[in-house]
């Protein structure tokens, strides 16, 4: 590979920067946001954009807790003027990160709008309309711009730092072990999330609820979504985990009852021949969560997972799982724009088919033969 | 630049005895205006006609003609209101007056002996060019060149014999360069060196010239290494057709060994043609005679125009053309993104005196007055890049001729820097250059756009003036107005970017800190030695905190400054416990050079300092400026130490698939698929900037 100028006086001096950026504490943030400032000097119009972003918005997030700190402390409760300039900064370092990652990966001929960018560099929805609120419409409130900073920040990280740290020959994570939250604490965070989601989900689908108790719960569905979404760079496999358990993509026989999923015998009696279908009702539930995995690519891992996992389920939740893997890999281009099985069919061609199908042989019950076959 | 087509926008009335002594020099001077020479030249017409069949050509040996012919001729063909090839009534007027559609019908490609050939006088060396029928000789490479018999016209010089040798550079990244021969004045003397030569077969219009192998160490250093090392290679590639028409390949091949490579005109784009920019000039040359002559004020001329338009190309031009009638001409350089006599990042007043023939890293100069900038964009902090013009032209004393030469930037806050560079230098000419591009250009100028349009810091709507105004701003400017209409847009250096010629030109800065002979690794010079707490430090392009200073300053291109004692004071941020002065903000002050910070002995409290600015003057230098300038990337990668090179890495691939590693690219290329209306930039920017004043 060609020698190149960079702003770092050797390899180490970037490593540490990168373990400080990413540490908790802040006397090591600012010291490597200061670092990078001298860097930025040195190479001028030549930084690298994903170095610039997360130090710009390591810098806000810096600020932010720096406030909060304060605000707990009860010498001086952060004053809606600090919070003010908190959100300005958030959605300004927000706005360049998704304009500048967009921006970097334009390789047509013609402009490509930025959600079509955004798209291919992995970027959730979300965050693309966050810029434009942020640009555009009224300022986003500090909740959302922090589930925004996390991701961006978590999104670098995985993009930038650390292939870059493997490119240097360095172990992958070896860098900063301490910033990371452990994968049993991701667990239950995600599992945390979930369940909250289900909540909020009842409570919007419940034909009992009020127009506006449903708007109160789709806010909240909106956060633990966004949350999600920020939980989901990097940790992809343990949301994946969690989801094909029981109790989510599998339900409990009181959520089958409690969804009105007509009742717990869902899928009449059959000998194998013909496969499962969930029932409507469940997928419209679980549609948001879909969507957020279409975001990050992550379905075909989920189906994978929950083919892998056949040979665990109970004889009542494989009727479940089935159901599930038969829907994602034999999805119709539905005329119902708003359906999941729109959203999957466009999934279908990128599916590791024959890596599933050697999954699924590997793990034989009654509905192996039908499976296989589609 | 096919042609250069002219319109004068206001005349300023002059004495009309001032005007009779100046046509009457220029009569004598100029070697073309006479009517007895004009005999010669219409032969001349007719025999250029006749070889090459090639429209620029042959108008531009008929233009020679002498500005006063031209200017009867244009009020003619005014009258009759030719419009030929459906060009636009007053543009097309001057084509159709200068050329002869006759004489170029009947020429067509008749292939005719070779105009030229070449003698030669020691071989790789030195070789005789003899030029006949007042053949023009374009070309590439570089060489010096003396003329021996009649006189020759290159890129604003005209070389007469014994003269002092002409070193010329035609990079490939650059356009072409003609020799033009000139008609021979009356009853030149043919010296013994030319009789020896060419025995009795001289004819009327032979013109003989010298050309020897250029050695420049400045330049020869820039091509040491191997990534600029083709800068002056040419590959010969199926031009010989067209060569031959001037001389004989044999003879090409000769000066090919001393790097003289003839080129066919046609496939390179021409420079200013000299004749129609020339009388398009003549108004400042006249000025230009008249100051010499007369001691009347030296003109100061201003150049602008968008990206491309061929600035620095003219602003060349004419310090050769007024070097020619008056032998020194002030250069002011406010365009500090491609600068000509200094490394970019500085404004800078410097006194020529020498012609120039070539791109900026073959003259750079030690600067008069200048002024380190820090940035390579002026917006990045317009007040003071105002104040910095400012300072850097209050050291023209007007004891010459001044050419200014302004940025490209010529839209939004870029137009209205541009109105405050031209109220700071009050030009009394302004010569607009207009591409073919006019989505770049700035619009015409006029009077009335000259007091309309406000500054950056100069706000002239209503005789409202802003606090930072001085006095000298308030006088009204009345410049003459030249609009010159450039045929095609200047080449882009597509070999090359804006930053490696920046690279080039700091190498050639560079290069007295080398050895006479071979090339050394920085880190193989000897440095001096700076103590701490002799010098005040800054970084100029970013708000670096005092405890990282160290880190930008290690190995990185530092600006030699000397700010006066309240300056740094002023802006004295705080001395680090034992270490230099962090100044806050960038000094406005004189730079004497720039220097590399090759090393930091953080014990002993020094710095290593590797600079080409001569010993006398280091003692004065008060302030290390880092700003926008790096350190040339080949001389970083030339180093060889045990173990990795600080600041060089393979392990950071700019081009591999790591996303973000890459630095912000601005594609100005991308189309949008839907056309998008709006308002410009620059309307927007102007109406927020009246808001502001008020």
């Amino acid at each position: 590979m060609a020698a190149r100028i960079v702003g770092w006086a050797s390899k180490s001096e970037w490593i540490q920067i990168y373990q400080e950026l990413y540490s908790n504490d802040p006397v090591q943030i600012q010291h490597a946001l200061d670092r990078v400032v001298a860097w930025k000097s040195r190479l001028d119009t030549k930084m690298p954009i994903a170095i610039d972003c997360t130090s710009s918005l390591t810098a806000v997030w810096l600020r932010d807790s720096g406030a909060h700190v304060r605000g707990e402390g009860g010498s001086s409760a952060p004053n809606s003027h600090d919070l003010f300039q908190l959100r300005l900064a958030y959605s300004m370092a927000l706005a360049r990160f998704v304009n500048l990652v967009t921006d970097a990966s334009q390789d047509k001929f013609y402009i490509q709008p930025v959600h079509v960018m955004a798209k291919e560099m992995a970027l959730p929805e979300w965050m693309v309309s966050l810029r434009h609120e942020a640009t555009h419409r009224s300022l986003p409130s500090l909740p959302v711009l922090r589930s925004g900073a996390r991701f961006a920040l978590a999104w670098l990280r995985e993009k930038y730092w650390e292939p870059q740290l493997q490119q240097c020959g360095e172990l992958p994570g070896g860098a900063a072990e301490k910033g990371q939250l452990d994968v049993e604490e991701v667990r239950q965070a995600v599992v945390g999330l979930l369940i909250s989601f289900e909540q909020h989900q009842f409570e919007i689908l419940s034909e009992r609820s009020t127009k506006k108790k449903r708007s109160h719960h789709t806010t909240l569905l909106q956060e633990v979504l966004s949350n999600l979404a920020a939980l989901m760079a990097g940790n992809r496999e343990t949301v994946v985990a969690c989801l094909c358990r029981r109790g989510f993509l599998i339900p409990t026989p009181e959520q089958t009852t409690a969804l009105g999923l007509t009742n717990y015998d869902v899928f009449p009696e059959s000998d194998g021949s013909e496969l499962p279908q969930i029932d409507k009702k469940f997928q419209d539930f679980w549609k948001p969560i879909f969507e957020l995995l279409h975001q990050s690519n992550s379905i075909p891992p989920l189906l994978e997972r929950l083919v892998q996992q056949l040979g665990t389920y109970a004889e009542e939740d494989l009727e479940f799982a089935v159901g599930w893997i038969a829907l994602i890999t034999t999805a119709q281009n539905s005329q119902d724009k708003k359906s999941l099985e729109r959203l999957l069919h466009k999934v279908k061609v990128e599916l590791p088919w024959r890596r599933l199908i050697t999954c699924c042989l590997a793990t034989p019950n009654k509905h192996t033969t039908p499976l296989v076959h589609m | 630049m096919d042609h250069a087509m002219v319109k004068k926008r206001k005349r300023r009335p002059r004495k009309s005895k001032a005007e009779q002594r100046a046509k009457a020099l220029r009569s004598i001077k100029d070697s073309k205006g006479s009517d007895v020479q004009t005999t010669v030249s219409r032969k001349a017409i007719a025999t250029a006609a006749s070889l090459i069949p090639n429209q620029n050509m042959v108008k531009n040996v008929q233009s020679k003609l002498g500005t006063k012919h031209e200017r009867l001729k244009l009020k003619k063909a005014k009258s009759k209101t030719l419009a030929p090839n459906g060009h636009d009534t007053q543009h097309g007027n001057r084509v159709s007056s200068s050329t002869s559609p006759a004489s170029l019908s009947t020429a067509s490609s008749t292939l005719v002996p070779a105009t030229c050939r070449v003698i030669e006088q020691k071989h790789a060396e030195e070789y005789i060019l003899v030029i006949e029928h007042c053949q023009e000789v374009c070309f590439h490479g570089k060489a010096l060149v003396s003329c021996l018999h009649g006189s020759v016209f290159i890129y604003g010089c005209t070389l007469h014999p014994g003269q002092k040798p002409l070193p010329v550079y035609a990079p490939r990244t650059h356009s072409a360069l003609f020799i033009t021969p000139l008609p021979h004045e009356e009853k030149e003397v043919v010296s013994e060196h030319v009789k020896q030569l060419l025995g009795k077969d001289i004819k009327e219009d032979t013109v003989v010239v010298l050309l020897q192998k250029l050695t420049c160490p400045m330049v020869d250093y820039v091509t040491s290494v191997k990534e600029y090392a083709n800068v002056f290679y040419w590959e010969n590639k199926s031009k010989d057709k067209e060569v031959e028409r001037v001389m004989s390949l044999e003879d090409s091949k000769l000066l090919e060994s001393i790097g003289f490579h003839v080129v066919d005109d046609l496939s390179s784009p021409r420079l200013f043609t000299p004749d129609p920019v020339r009388s398009a000039l003549s108004d400042v040359l006249e000025q230009v005679e008249l100051a010499v002559t007369k001691g009347t004020a030296a003109p100061v001329i201003l150049l602008c125009g968008g990206k491309n338009a061929g600035k620095s190309t003219l602003a060349r031009f004419l310090i050769n053309l007024i070097l020619s009638s008056c032998g020194e001409v002030y250069h002011l350089e406010c365009d500090i993104g491609q600068t000509e006599f200094t490394p970019s990042g500085f404004v800078s007043l410097t006194h020529v005196n020498t012609p120039t023939v070539g791109p900026p890293f073959t003259h750079q100069k030690t600067p008069d007055r200048c002024c380190y900038y820090g940035h390579l964009s002026p917006g990045d902090d317009p007040d003071r890049y105002v104040r910095t013009v400012r300072y850097v032209h209050q050291g023209y004393r007007g004891d010459a001729p001044l050419i200014v030469n302004t940025m490209g930037w010529t839209q939004g806050m870029g137009l209205h820097l541009l109105m405050d560079t031209i109220h700071l230098v009050h030009p009394s000419h302004i010569l607009q250059l207009k591409g073919r591009k006019s989505a770049q250009d700035l619009p015409q100028l006029s009077p009335e756009f000259l007091h309309t349009q406000p500054g950056w810091t100069y706000a002239n709507i209503q005789g409202e003036k802003n606090k930072n105004d001085d006095d000298d701003d308030t006088v009204p400017v009345n410049p003459e107005l030249v609009y010159l209409q450039v045929g095609n847009d200047m080449p882009r250096h597509t070999w090359f970017t804006a930053s490696e010629f920046r690279s080039m030109a700091l190498m050639a800065t560079l290069r007295s800190l080398q050895p006479d002979r071979g090339v050394l690794p920085l880190n193989a010079l000897t440095p001096r030695v700076v103590p701490w707490s002799a010098v005040a430090v800054h970084a100029c392009n970013a708000d670096v905190p005092p405890t990282q200073i160290m880190y930008v300053l290690n190995a990185s291109l530092v600006a030699l400054c000397q700010a006066d004692d309240n300056e740094l004071s002023r802006l004295r941020q705080r001395a680090l416990p034992d270490g230099p002065v962090v100044l806050q903000d960038t000094p406005i002050c004189q730079a004497v050079g720039i220097g590399v910070i090759r090393g930091i002995d953080m014990e002993r409290r020094l710095f290593y300092l590797l600079t080409p600015v001569e010993e006398d003057r280091l003692p004065r230098v008060n302030v290390l400026l880092c700003g926008a300038l790096s350190v040339p990337t080949p001389l970083m990668l030339q180093q060889t130490v045990e173990g990795p090179v600080p600041y060089v890495t393979s392990d950071f691939s700019p081009d591999g698939d790591i996303f973000g590693a890459t630095p912000l690219r601005i594609r100005k290329n991308l189309q949008r698929e839907r056309r998008q209306t709006g308002g410009t930039s620059g309307m927007g920017f102007a109406s927020l900037n009246q808001q502001e004043l008020t």
